[in-house]
């Protein structure tokens, strides 16, 4: 199969969708937690920068043009599928990191994305900012009002959780 | 900074899944797709150009060399061809499914084809068939040597759109005036080439004119008029503005709605329903009907677009086409245009899934509707009807 179907890649960006696409897939689903959804999203946000790849080829932030694409589309078609419950209980050892998680889902759209881009793909602000077509001052902004409510948040699971207290 | 750092830590280790493995090929597909789709939106110069090589050639049966009758045969089987002339050997491109015949490409050259354009070519309508095309043929080209691409770019049952792109052209058609292109996208290396675009008889058609060198001489001038002079183009029916049953796709168009149903080679059907006249798109428009007409409290565009890929986004349709509040899409671009509606419009989109095909619905506002603002549209929408894609044999 695939013969019938003509598909030239450029090498460059070959490269970058082997390198990204683990991270990619990884980011969109910590924010909608749908395996096949993060997976449809992520493909689809490859196609459309493959698409327009003469452009964006040539930017260093490329990867993060890819990430908030597919989070977009992620939020899109999120809206028309049930997100499946969790299949499994949440063990011990992962509680912490589920908090984060559901901390993570409760920001805002753009909070998320700032998040994703500077701590999951490792953009520097300055990029962040080009990705989210704002300035840097205002990607500051969003990480660090994003830090505060996840550490509230954080916080406040640890003080309402009686597990955790009994840990201590 | 320390914090910074174990967040970022915690952030990575909540997000380390398994990953599913990457799929190239329909990455590859889907581009192409939104390559074609955005190219037929935005710059129709883009058609132009790719038209001549970028025809649907899938699903051919190579039955052998058949380079001495190439050229002799009958040149009239398609709607558009060259009539026979020594010297000039002619091909055709072979769509793979009947419904998609008026999206074949004819080729003439006065040297021999490439032996790999060659590879699996066979004879149908008495006119030789190329699986992939003549690139190879154009690349091969000698300093003497001249390929001549044309093709119809546009199917529709309405009235053509006035597209500056595409003037008004009566045959035979003339080479422009001026020194011809060196450069363009794909292959240009060494080569230099005329496009020419234009509305003849009712069709938009492309033609590209090669030559196998950057300054062709006069008598290659010439001779290449000479051929283009025997250019043929099969006129279409007259067209009906309200005449929307084509592709599988139908509707009686109600009282106050206008609408034209048309596709672009290597494009996939596109319906456009809006309350205001259709007539006015224009290259660089929105992909949306109408959007900077849509005034009034009654205006509504609507368009749908077949999606030639299946994916899970394109949910099974049980009932009447129609929209719901659920699909508003604030933000959205309408079939990747690169523009988003104005911000007191309202837009909404909904993907679905009906008889094996796939569907991009888009219905806009230039106000925030109401529920019997949507019963007005789904009244209209619930009229459209889609025949199922046809089995595989």
């Amino acid at each position: 199969m695939g013969g019938d179907v003509w598909v030239k890649v450029d090498e460059g960006f070959r490269v970058m969708y082997e390198r990204e696409f683990p991270t990619v897939y990884r980011a969109v689903r910590l924010l909608c937690g749908d395996p096949a959804l993060a997976e449809d999203a992520t493909q689809e946000a490859f196609a459309r920068a493959l698409a327009k790849w003469r452009r964006l080829g040539s930017q260093p932030w490329a990867a993060g043009w890819v990430t908030t694409t597919a989070l977009n589309v992620a939020r899109r078609q999120s809206r028309r599928r049930a997100v499946p419950p969790p299949a499994t209980p949440p063990e011990p050892d992962r509680e912490a990191a589920l908090d984060l998680v559901a901390g993570i889902r409760g920001l805002p759209p753009r909070q998320q994305e700032a998040i994703v881009l500077h701590y999951l793909l490792d953009l520097p602000v300055t990029e962040t900012a080009a990705v989210m077509e704002c300035d840097a001052g205002t990607v500051k902004t969003h990480l660090s009002r994003a830090r505060a409510t996840l550490a509230r948040a954080l916080n406040a699971d640890d003080q309402s959780d009686p597990r955790s207290r009994d840990h201590a | 900074m320390r914090e910074d750092h174990q967040l970022r830590e915690q952030i990575r280790r909540s997000a380390d899944v398994p990953t599913p493995a990457p799929m190239l090929e329909t990455v590859g597909r889907r581009a192409r797709t939104i390559r074609v789709r955005r190219a037929a939106a935005t710059t129709l110069v883009a058609v132009v150009v790719a038209a001549g090589i970028a025809i649907p050639l899938s699903g051919l049966v190579g039955i052998g060399d058949a380079q001495s009758d190439i050229g002799s045969m009958g040149a009239r089987a398609g709607l558009i061809g060259f009539e026979p002339a020594e010297g000039w050997a002619m091909a055709a491109s072979d769509p793979s499914h009947p419904d998609d015949a008026w999206q074949q490409a004819v080729f003439v050259t006065n040297g021999p084809f490439a032996p790999a354009d060659l590879e699996g070519s066979y004879q149908k309508d008495g006119i030789v068939r190329l699986p992939s095309g003549a690139g190879q043929t154009q690349r091969a080209l000698s300093d003497e040597g001249i390929l001549i691409v044309a093709s119809i770019v546009y199917e529709s049952r309405n009235p053509l759109p006035p597209l500056e792109s595409f003037p008004a052209r009566d045959l035979p058609l003339r080479l422009p005036a001026g020194p011809p292109e060196t450069s363009w996208e794909g292959y240009s290396e060494g080569l230099s080439r005329y496009p020419i675009a234009g509305a003849v008889d009712g069709r938009f058609v492309v033609v590209n004119v090669y030559f196998g060198s950057r300054t062709p001489s006069e008598a290659a001038m010439a001779l290449a008029q000479e051929e283009l002079s025997r250019l043929f183009v099969g006129s279409a029916p007259p067209p009906s503005v309200d005449d929307i049953d084509h592709f599988g796709i139908a509707l009686d168009l109600p009282s106050g709605w206008h609408g034209r149903l048309y596709e672009w080679a290597s494009g996939s059907p596109i319906l456009e329903v809006s309350t205001k006249s259709v007539d006015k798109h224009q290259p660089g428009d929105p992909m949306i009907p109408n959007r900077g007409f849509l005034a009034s409290l009654n205006d509504v565009s609507i368009l749908l677009a077949e999606s030639d890929v299946l994916d899970p986004g394109y949910m099974p349709l049980s009932s009447p086409i129609s929209i719901r509040e659920d699909d508003r899409c604030e933000g959205c671009e309408v079939l990747d245009d690169g523009t988003t509606p104005p911000s007191h419009h309202a837009l909404f989109h909904r993907p679905f899934e009906t008889g094996g095909r796939s569907f991009d619905l888009y219905v806009e506002f230039c106000f925030d509707p109401g529920t019997a603002d949507l019963d007005r549209v789904n009244a209209v929408l619930s009229l459209i009807r889609i025949e199922p894609a046809p089995t595989a044999s």
